[in-house]
């Protein structure tokens, strides 16, 4: 069918639809004409009408608030140090990878991952209530409001570049995120559970929001310098990833969100049940599609799984069919577009009503801008005391200086039997006969536990010149155990646990991990000291079983 | 400058930009493919930088091209008209509602009905084709030996290869499917078309739409609301104590080096 012969139809369709639907209201129609001719008549300065295209809409602006609102550890950036407190018990709404060094909420696909992968199988409670809690608050307005990643993808497709709009290819490509979701998010991790290692698959081979702001967070300040020794082909492959979808992103609206976001996709489930978002009043649709081409995004019908709720069909829509969801709560209406919102009969009737012997009402106009004062003064208030307190008031541990070649801590570390944590003790000092390999794992850190196998191979092959000891950091002691007596029940390793105490407060600067030199709690981290007690070398980050066995034959020489 | 001119302008432009944006990713990806193959280990800033500095050109070049592009848009082009973009099947399906088709002459019938079985067919062909390619995946993906975690990268790499063809065969059949039923959508719609162009404009009704039942789904959506956040915050409060909470803090303020891609 040719091009013409569709659009044809298309208008054919579009008039028999419109005359299928009486009731539309062609006063309203006409209303509409008449304000578009009266806006040609007047033509603004070029400049004015380029400074007002280029303004922030509200929506951008509310998407800059929240990106610095979970980003508020602005100090971070320059420190090189990701934030360490207690405010990471809260998950923030969008993608928002928790190692970039601003993040001062957890992500919560990354957490749903660690939920799904941990050794404790009821603590996924936690996520899935947050989750579920997002879904039925917002939807997938959080992804077109509040996604930090969002607005990065929607900066990038501003460069005045052509562009690929929509297609019924897009709309189809648009299910490879359920095949993501189902699959990297649930059943890799699942299944490499059950392996007791834990692999968080989407955050370590797809998300390109941990590369940019957590991998190149981290990696672009000085202070992490050892992160270098780490990259490999994970890195490489993730770099590629992210640069294609920055790429992309230039020229296909929302590539990430559309194509590859499961989290998105978790909150597209909840569209029509949700609070926020967009609503269609289905009697005044007219099925123009008008809604629907003026949307970038792969929906079918306004309000959808793919509707991000960004409320621009709301200005096309020639009925006014389309409306936020929760317009009194969000103070939106259909505010978006750039007519007042408009006054209901309802509304008018309170303004006017005034009869005797009743008090005046408060007319709703004033009302809304009183509270529309409090609300913008309160999310003002909120945002600085965030800067000023991450920025300022908080202080995480300071970090250690480079230890290679200083004498070691000592200090008393618990150890694991069977049964659990012990009152028996080690200290490296007072063992100093045989070389000690310290390493630093956790049983939520997938490199830590694939590593282990190397330090008990050391521990044997070398068990009259080394003493292997892995320290566990701060999680509940059950798990450590149950994976001990699983795995290491015969091992020669000697398992110890860190200092910290198991109510959270894992920053204490007496915790082991940060004596001994380890900054930004990255895991896992090996040292090894000689037989005086002197630090020989410090790994951070996974290491291979040639690396330990060459620095160990080289102190055994 | 006329509109013409000036569209012209934005279009060039857009197209140079675009080709300096795609040439520097691809130096970006080059360059970071020849870091990973130089076989320099361990990586240092300076090391990096000297394979970065080659790209310079074009990442300059970018910024100067986005800069422009700021600068042009001081001269916007006039808004296109938006056209609507019609679901043929929705509309087929609310005209289907108001009128008659047994009233149709036999051969449209006919044509009509044909219409239908090829998409009926073709709806058949493409969910045969899903189940067959989600009952490989998922038979290769849960499987258990496929993922000893003895070496999870290359297990990683055979997963994928395993299973990608198998979303690309399931895509290509859901696009298929799409282009075919849309054809079919626009040819029965223009025969229902002939056929109203023919019948009485009474034929079709008063225009009134079905009203929903708006009572019985606001109390759906109360109800479902109410549930969902009695769920969530019982989920929350449960999550609280049993270390849920706990453990999220545990693995946000930890850097666990693989699983942001660090390796």
């Amino acid at each position: 069918m040719s091009i013409n012969e569709r659009s044809s139809i298309h208008d054919e369709v579009n008039s028999c639809a419109c005359a299928i639907h009486d009731e539309v209201n062609s006063s309203q129609n006409d209303e509409i004409i008449d304000t578009s001719e009266a806006k040609k008549e007047k033509k603004p300065n070029r400049f004015v009408a380029w400074l007002k295209k280029i303004k922030p809409s509200k929506r951008k602006i509310v998407q800059l608030y929240s990106a610095l609102l979970f980003n508020a550890n602005l100090k971070g950036f320059s420190t090189g140090v990701i934030y360490q407190g207690n405010t990471k018990n809260l998950c923030a709404p969008g993608i928002n990878c928790y190692s970039c060094p601003g993040a001062v909420a957890a992500c919560p696909l990354g957490s749903l991952q660690n939920a799904l992968t941990g050794q404790d199988k009821s603590t996924a409670f936690y996520i899935f209530g947050i989750l579920l809690l997002y879904g039925f608050l917002a939807g997938r307005w959080i992804c077109g409001w509040l996604c930090p990643f969002g607005l990065i993808q929607e900066l990038f497709y501003k460069i005045k570049t052509p562009k690929l709009k929509k297609s019924k290819f897009t709309r189809v490509l648009s299910y490879l995120k359920y095949v993501i979701l189902v699959l990297f998010v649930f059943i890799i991790p699942l299944l490499y559970a059950l392996r007791n290692t834990p692999v968080p698959a989407f955050c370590k081979y797809i998300c390109p929001a941990g590369t940019l702001e957590g991998a190149m967070g981290l990696l672009s300040n000085k202070v992490n310098e050892s992160f270098l020794r780490m990259l490999g082909p994970i890195f490489t492959w993730k770099f590629l990833l992210m640069v294609s979808i920055i790429v992309a992103s230039v020229f296909i609206f929302r590539f990430f969100c559309r194509f590859l976001c499961p989290l998105g996709l978790l909150y597209g489930f909840f569209n029509k049940i949700s609070i926020f978002g967009i609503k269609l009043d289905k009697p005044k649709c007219i099925d123009c599609g008008k809604c629907i081409s003026k949307c970038k995004m792969d929906i079918k019908h306004v309000g959808d799984v793919e509707c991000i709720s960004c409320g621009e069909c709301i200005d096309v829509c020639p009925t006014k069919a389309i409306s936020f969801k929760g317009g009194k709560i969000s103070l939106l209406d259909n505010e978006i577009s750039s007519q007042p919102p408009a006054v209901s009969s309802q509304q008018e009737s309170e303004i006017i009503d005034t009869s005797e012997g009743k008090k005046p009402k408060m007319p709703v106009a004033r009302k809304r801008k009183i509270f529309k004062s409090v609300l913008y003064s309160a999310l003002a208030a909120l945002l600085v005391g965030a800067l000023v307190y991450f920025n300022f008031i908080h202080k995480n541990p300071e970090k250690a200086d480079n230890l290679v070649g200083t004498v070691v801590e000592g200090m008393d570390i618990p150890l694991y039997d069977e049964n659990g944590l012990t009152e028996n003790t080690f200290n490296v000092l007072e063992n100093t006969e045989k070389i000690t390999v310290i390493n630093f794992w956790g049983t939520w850190c997938g490199p830590c536990v694939a590593e282990l196998p190397h330090f008990d191979e050391i521990a044997s092959k070398y068990k009259d010149d080394v003493t292997v000891l892995a320290v566990h950091s701060n999680r509940l002691n059950s798990t450590a155990t149950d994976f001990i007596n699983q795995y290491y029940a015969n091992s020669n390793i000697i398992f110890g646990k860190d200092f910290a105490n198991e109510s959270g407060k894992i920053t204490d600067p007496e915790v082991y991990y940060t004596l001994l030199g380890g900054s930004n709690n990255t895991y896992p981290m090996t040292l090894i000291v000689d037989e005086y007690g002197i630090i020989r070398a410090h790994y951070v980050g996974s290491v291979t079983y040639e690396e330990l066995a060459s620095d160990i034959e080289n102190l055994l020489k | 400058m006329s509109q013409e001119k000036l569209r012209k302008l934005h279009l060039i432009y857009g197209i140079v930009l675009s080709c300096i944006i795609i040439v520097t990713g691809i130096c970006f990806i080059v360059s970071c493919v020849q870091i990973y193959n130089s076989g320099m280990r361990p990586f240092t800033r300076e090391s990096i930088y000297t394979h970065f500095i080659s790209i310079v050109v074009p990442v300059i070049l970018c910024i100067v091209g986005i800069i422009g592009g700021m600068v042009l848009s001081l001269f916007p082009l006039e808004k296109q008209k938006i056209k609507g973009i019609i679901d043929t099947g929705v509309i087929l399906n609310k005209m289907s509602r108001k009128i008659d088709i047994s009233k149709c002459d036999s051969d449209t019938q006919e044509k009509i009905q044909k219409e239908r079985k090829l998409r009926l067919f073709t709806n058949i062909f493409c969910i045969d084709a899903l189940v067959v390619c989600i009952v490989i995946s998922l038979i290769y993906a849960l499987n258990k030996n496929n993922f000893p975690a003895v070496s999870i990268n290359s297990e990683m790499v055979d997963a994928m290869l395993f299973i990608l063809p198998c979303i690309i065969v399931g895509l290509g059949a859901i696009y298929a499917t799409v282009l075919i039923c849309n054809s079919s959508y626009s040819r029965e719609l223009a025969l229902v078309k002939k056929s109203l162009s023919t019948a009485k404009r009474e034929s079709l009704g008063d225009g009134a739409q079905d009203v929903p039942n708006n009572r019985g789904n606001e109390r759906f959506l109360l109800g479902a609301r109410l549930t969902l956040f009695v769920i969530a915050v019982t989920f929350i409060i449960i999550g609280i104590f049993n270390g849920g909470m706990a453990d999220v803090l545990y693995k946000a303020i930890n850097i666990c080096t693989e699983c942001i891609g660090l390796g």
